[in-house]
């Protein structure tokens, strides 16, 4: 796994600078790309580590990682394009009918490598089957996303599951499928735990920053901010209602931010969000733990997951 | 049932207190929510994880 790095680059550039013939194309998906490896990688990591869990050992299951890395990305273009976040971003930097066709590059792209792989071929067969179902169930649930319409907490999971987990399980099912030619339901069950969980800590993180993409701003219901407004009843804190309910607008919070972190502690919002992500953590963990494998290979799947 | 829980909490120290030092049964919600509970709450403080970015989501 130590040169995992450098081996997924070589593989994603090779092809990058293959198929995107276009000058302003190429550049922005090479320097895409250089994004990825600063985020080490780890889709394609989690591709890798299930390969060699489940007995794996041929080093082409690098350039299927390398097909996973290139979805992820194109999938967080879109998202990114969809939620205007993130600005410091090399695709912000085009337009967006240009940016909207390096994510469908890359897309596409993603297909490619995989059914170059040489594995056999009812393996990579059912591996893209698998990755179109989970690109799939992740564009319903970026649709439930966005139409913002989550009213209690198993909406926000049923979301979570498609939107996130479920290209979490897809990265790591794909090694699973090129080392044993089958699914295993046990790491779909963990990995979508861990996805939950990263969910939910990415949605808190998202409550709290106010000086950046903000949810309660922009009234995202998310677990925390569901748990938030159940709780927070006190006349003092009904302007978080309201605001929410669009009877306070933006201007009249955006003061309100050092009373927001209160509210927040207060409420107990910080310590349910808490124990809510780490329920979900220690699932995963009773999940592998129950595993007979490797302990080297679950080890660093929990290291991974932290 | 776990919200309840934190929200009594909140509002009652004593309550908190009483399950912090064991005096009270975590009576329905599941065993994982009880150790995370449990741990978090040794930590006395909001969990500081919470705070990290995952950059995969």
């Amino acid at each position: 796994m130590k040169d995992f790095e450098v081996r997924i680059m070589s593989e994603l550039v090779e092809y990058a600078e293959a198929f995107f013939k276009v000058e302003v194309l190429r550049e922005a998906a090479l320097a895409s790309l250089q994004v990825k490896q600063s985020e080490s990688l780890l889709f394609g990591k989690l591709t890798v580590l299930h390969y060699r869990m489940f007995g794996g050992e041929d080093s082409e299951i690098y350039r299927a990682a390398a097909a996973v890395e290139l979805m992820i990305l194109g999938l967080d273009i879109i998202d990114d394009l969809q939620d205007e976040d993130h600005n410091d971003m090399p695709w912000h930097m085009l337009s967006k009918d240009i940016a909207l066709n390096l994510a469908i590059g890359f897309l596409t792209l993603s297909q490619e490598v995989l059914l170059e792989c040489a594995f056999p071929l009812d393996r990579i067969h059912k591996s893209a089957l698998y990755f179109n179902r989970q690109i799939l169930v992740a564009i319903n649930g970026q649709t439930l996303d966005l139409l913002n319409a989550i009213e209690d907490e198993a909406y926000y999971l049923d979301m979570v599951k498609q939107k996130s987990a479920a290209l979490l399980v897809c990265a790591c099912m794909t090694g699973v499928i090129m080392a044993t030619g089958q699914m295993d339901e046990r790491v779909a069950d963990y990995a979508q735990e861990v996805g939950i969980a990263a969910q939910i800590k990415n949605d808190y993180r998202d409550l709290l920053d106010w000086g950046n993409k903000n949810d309660f701003l922009r009234r995202k219901r998310t677990l925390p901010l569901l748990y938030l407004l159940s709780a927070a009843e006190d006349q003092a804190d009904s302007w978080i209602g309201d605001y929410i309910a669009g009877r306070l607008e933006l201007e009249e919070v955006l003061p309100r931010s050092g009373e927001f972190g209160a509210v927040v502690e207060r409420t107990g919002t910080a310590l349910y969000t808490s124990v809510r992500m780490r329920s979900h953590y220690y699932r995963f963990l009773s999940i592998i733990e129950s595993m007979e494998i490797d302990p080297k290979w679950r080890d660093l799947m929990i290291e991974a997951a932290r | 049932m776990l919200k309840e829980m934190i929200r009594k909490m909140v509002m009652e120290p004593d309550f908190m207190a009483r399950i912090q030092n064991g005096q009270l049964q975590l009576a329905g919600i599941s065993a994982l929510e009880q150790r995370a509970l449990m741990d978090v709450m040794q930590d006395r403080k909001p969990d500081e994880s919470l705070r990290k970015t995952v950059y995969w989501c």
